[in-house]
């Protein structure tokens, strides 16, 4: 009866809080004895806030990262190279962080692979647009980095006159 | 895309910029061609095709048959474009940028024309893509899903598919031949990269196949480049068969050591397990190829493992210990050797991190007694002189070169991605190239100027063709082998060269000398100040002895003092663990985070992919680790700190992937010293393929490379022979 009292009260969209009419401390028991009180009227007033600037060099102070993953790792910022085995450049467009690899070892449980590393799957999951954002972030989470530029690619012109150059050595026959 | 492509486009004109720059200098440079790509306009050298000039605004063109670093060939009809006032679709890989040019890379008329070519490719290729080791990096797979039909008008029941026997090409690749779709990249790398002219097509149409008609071994040391570049599954990795998805794999991007060229590699890893390697393209080093022993020798890593640390017992045997036991021993050992008959020894594949640990750690015991296992002459300057022992001009110096010496070298086998980096300067341009060692194949033509270096001699003084060649060679280049600079003569080898080199040089900036290490960790050791060569070793009976991975045999029991005690540090037992008391299992170059310099004093970084087995542990921290009992304990606990003194010693070191120059040629001429007249022989070891695949304490563990080098035996004693399905073949 009051479930369903209570429900009602919230599907005609106001929340409402049941004051019993009776005795004091009370809790009103039917729909006809409780008295409307406004959400408003018990919230307090919120505080407006106050906003207070805090570096990411505080952050980390109080974030609970455990000390091992944060000042002793490095990563590394790149570029992944293209893959040999594909055609397509699409995937050394971005930035990527990397941080040094650490030990993993086959779980006996199941024979999965552990580590103790939770960190060890950035590189898979973050891109950046630039080497600078990858440079703050490493310096947001206080790891050491080193940045390795990309090999720049290459597009030298190529002709398919080549094959049948007549004096030159790129001559190719039937094949 | 868009703004990737705006990138690329500020990339190139940059580019252009420079261009333009250098154009002011050089008279007559070639009138820029303008071209609108999707109405993007360019401006691009003539000369160019469409393919390309689609790069430069970021419009990557599917493409099947077409290969950066190969021939036109333009049969595969993937890279379809539409051309304004062209009825027909144009091949874009092979049509020429022509002024005015409108090109439509995505209109409908190009998917259209897309889609039929990917119907008629999908029609004679099966749908095994589930059993394919190609699943899932598969240009044909990624390109049927973006530019292929949903559905195909094939009827299997009345047509059939095409199926094709498969070849036997030896033991390193797996073909599945059914999977072609002709495109030829592989013929062409074997005529054009590898210089294996036996691979061809036969056949027409449906017909057609690709092999070597008479079954053969794929006879190179680059074979397995074909994997990388087949951009289907008929080309696979046999070791690597059914192993893993790419998806599932983690990649590391690390060096090669298996040479001294410092070929950059990708370590392919999962569940700490190493599963294989690909090149990873490095245009100043290895371009995109990579050496079938770097390829493949990784197999050696799991097997015959020193996986925990042993000591000699009192009967003679060695034992497995304690870590604690065994550094205590090692300590306690060389706490009481008198500091002159204390004495390092590192083999080839060491990185610089270890070798400066160690040399810091002798240093400390008031010892200099530090060398390396690999010889260099000392006289004529030797290792003093940076520019007497790396490759001063660079490797990529050798496409500009017109004239080109290699002295008692074989590159093709001594560092293979250089050689294929001569073979390509062969091919598409004019220069000359003499030879004095063997006369062996070498993948390109040359004069055979003579087996000793009685030839140099011919050459400082003038004599013969090949001398005339040099002397008017804008850029001339001498490759010279360490071994030729090993043993008697061979500083006055590497005097007569200098003295030739500073006669040809033309340029400030070229020292035209170069040499060609065979070993990963020796520039390294050189740069740190390393002794060359044992010999010094010889001298005095030496009572403690400490090998880094060094297993080349140069040292035995009896150089040394009867009572001598050594230890051996290193990740492969061979003939430096057979010496020793106490042995120290160190990690393989997977495993360890370490900086090698290449030949060309490039310092280079590599990073583990997985942990060492077993007890193994990082070589440098066990040197520390020995630098802490024995009680003189190496101010670094950690790689950073190591690397700072490394700094300190050598600021290049540290100077990652930057060629560092060196200079003081003029002072080496001054210290030439050519000695004697005597003739020095100058034949290298490797003359012939099957002494490519087992070099080092790595390959020559792998059994894979075992089976290989079978193969290429039997394919020089046999040529015509179907060859044998090996061991390795029948498990995969």
């Amino acid at each position: 009866m009051l479930r369903t009292s209570i429900l009602r009260a919230i599907q005609a969209g106001k929340c409402v809080r049941m004051a019993s009419s009776g005795g004091k401390d009370l809790p009103a028991t039917r729909y006809h004895e409780a008295k409307r009180v406004e959400v408003d009227e018990i919230l307090e007033k919120t505080p407006e806030k106050t906003p207070v600037k805090v570096s990411a060099d505080e952050t980390m102070d109080i974030s609970g990262v455990p000390l091992e993953h944060i000042e002793t790792r490095t990563a590394r910022i790149f570029k992944p190279a293209k893959e040999a085995t594909q055609t397509p450049w699409g995937n050394t467009l971005a930035w990527r962080i990397e941080l040094d690899n650490r030990q993993r070892w086959e779980n006996p449980l199941m024979g999965w692979s552990s580590t103790g590393d939770p960190l060890s799957n950035i590189s898979m999951n973050m891109k950046f647009a630039s080497k600078e954002d990858a440079v703050a972030f490493c310096e947001k989470n206080r790891w050491d980095y080193d940045i390795e530029e990309p090999n720049a690619r290459q597009i030298k012109p190529k002709n398919y006159g080549q094959n049948y150059s007549w004096n030159k050595r790129s001559r190719i026959g039937t094949k | 895309m868009h703004r990737v492509g705006g990138q690329v486009a500020r990339a190139a004109a940059r580019a252009t910029q420079q261009q333009r720059t250098m154009a002011a200098a050089a008279p007559a440079a070639p009138k820029k061609v303008e071209v609108f790509i999707d109405g993007k306009k360019l401006l691009c050298d003539p000369g160019m095709t469409i393919l390309q000039a689609c790069l430069l605004v970021g419009v990557e063109i599917p493409r099947f048959c077409y290969h950066d670093r190969l021939s036109i060939a333009g049969n595969c009809r993937m890279c379809l474009v539409e051309v304004e006032k062209s009825i027909k679709p144009v091949a874009s890989c092979a049509m020429p940028v022509m002024n005015g040019m409108k090109v439509k890379t995505d209109s409908d008329f190009v998917k259209k024309a897309r889609e039929g070519v990917m119907e008629f490719l999908l029609t004679n290729h099966p749908l095994d893509c589930p059993i394919c080791d190609q699943g899932g990096e598969c240009d044909l797979q990624d390109q049927a899903m973006t530019h292929g039909s949903d559905r195909g008008r094939l009827q299997s029941r009345y047509d059939g598919k095409r199926a094709v026997e498969d070849k036997n090409i030896g033991p390193l690749v797996k073909t599945v031949m059914t999977r072609c779709i002709q495109c030829t990249r592989c013929v062409r790398f074997a005529n054009e990269v590898a210089d294996f002219p036996d691979f061809g097509t036969t056949g027409r149409g449906s017909d057609m196949q690709i092999g070597t008609y008479v079954e053969k071994f794929f006879a190179s040391e680059l074979s397995g480049n074909i994997i990388d570049i087949c951009p289907v599954g008929a080309l696979t990795n046999k070791q690597y068969a059914f192993t893993a998805r790419p998806w599932e794999t983690r990649k590391t991007e690390s060096v090669d050591v298996m040479d001294a060229a410092g070929s950059n590699i990708v370590l392919t890893h999962r569940t700490g397990e190493l599963l294989r390697v690909i090149p990873k393209i490095n245009d100043d080093i290895n371009e995109e190829w990579i050496g079938d022993q770097s390829r493949f020798a990784i197999d050696a890593l799991k097997v015959q493992r020193l996986l925990t640390p042993f000591v000699r017992g009192a009967d003679g045997q060695l034992k497995p210990a304690s870590w604690e036991e065994a550094l205590f021993t090692v300590a306690a050992k060389m706490r009481e050797t008198p500091a002159e008959l204390k004495a390092a020894v590192v083999g080839g594949l060491t990185d610089v991190e270890t070798m400066v640990a160690l040399k810091d750690l002798f240093n400390r015991f008031n010892s200099e007694n530090v060398m390396t296992e690999e010889e260099y002459p000392e006289t004529s300057g030797g290792a003093d002189l940076r520019s007497n022992y790396t490759f001063n001009d660079t490797i990529s110096a050798v496409e500009s070169s017109d004239a080109l010496l290699l002295v008692g070298t074989n590159p093709r086998f001594e560092a293979p991605t250089i050689n294929a980096r001569i073979r390509k300067t062969f091919l598409y341009s004019d220069i000359q190239i003499g030879v004095i060692g063997a006369q062996t194949n070498l993948t390109y033509e040359y004069d055979y100027l003579g087996s000793t270096s009685k030839a140099i001699d011919d050459l400082l003084a003038g004599k013969g063709d090949f001398a005339k060649t040099l002397s008017n060679a804008k850029n001339p280049m001498i490759i010279v082998g360490a071994e030729a600079l090993q043993g008697e003569g061979g500083a006055a080898v590497l005097a007569k060269l200098q003295q030739l080199s500073t006669k040809l040089s033309k340029d400030k900036n070229s020292k035209v000398l170069n040499v060609l290490q065979r070993w990963a960790g020796m520039t390294g050791a050189l740069d740190i100040g390393y002794k060359a060569g044992t010999a010094s070793l010889r001298k005095k009976p030496i009572k403690f002895l400490y090998l880094v991975g060094a297993d080349e045999g140069k040292i035995s029991r009896s150089n040394l003092d009867p009572q001598a005690f050594v230890v051996y540090q290193g990740h492969h037992g061979e003939k430096g663990a057979e010496l020793a008391d106490v042995i120290l299992p160190g990690a393989a170059y997977t495993e360890k985070e370490g900086t090698y310099v290449n030949t060309e004093g490039r310092s280079q970084r590599g990073y583990p992919a997985v942990s060492p087995p077993g007890e193994a542990r990082t070589d440098w921290k066990i040197v520390r680790a020995v630098s802490e009992v024995a009680g003189k304990t190496l101010p670094y606990n950690e790689i950073k700190e190591l690397r700072a003194r490394m700094s300190e010693i050598a600021p290049h070191l540290v100077r990652y992937r930057d060629f560092e120059p060196s200079s003081f040629s003029k002072q080496a001429l001054e210290l030439a010293q050519t000695g004697s007249s005597s003739e020095k022989e100058l034949v290298p070891k490797q003359r012939d393929l099957p002494d490519y695949y087992q070099t080092n304490v790595i390959s020559r563990n792998s059994q894979l490379m075992a089976a290989t080098k079978r193969a290429a035996l039997d394919a020089r004693e046999n040529p015509y022979m179907e060859p044998a399905v090996t061991q390795a073949a029948a498990r995969a």
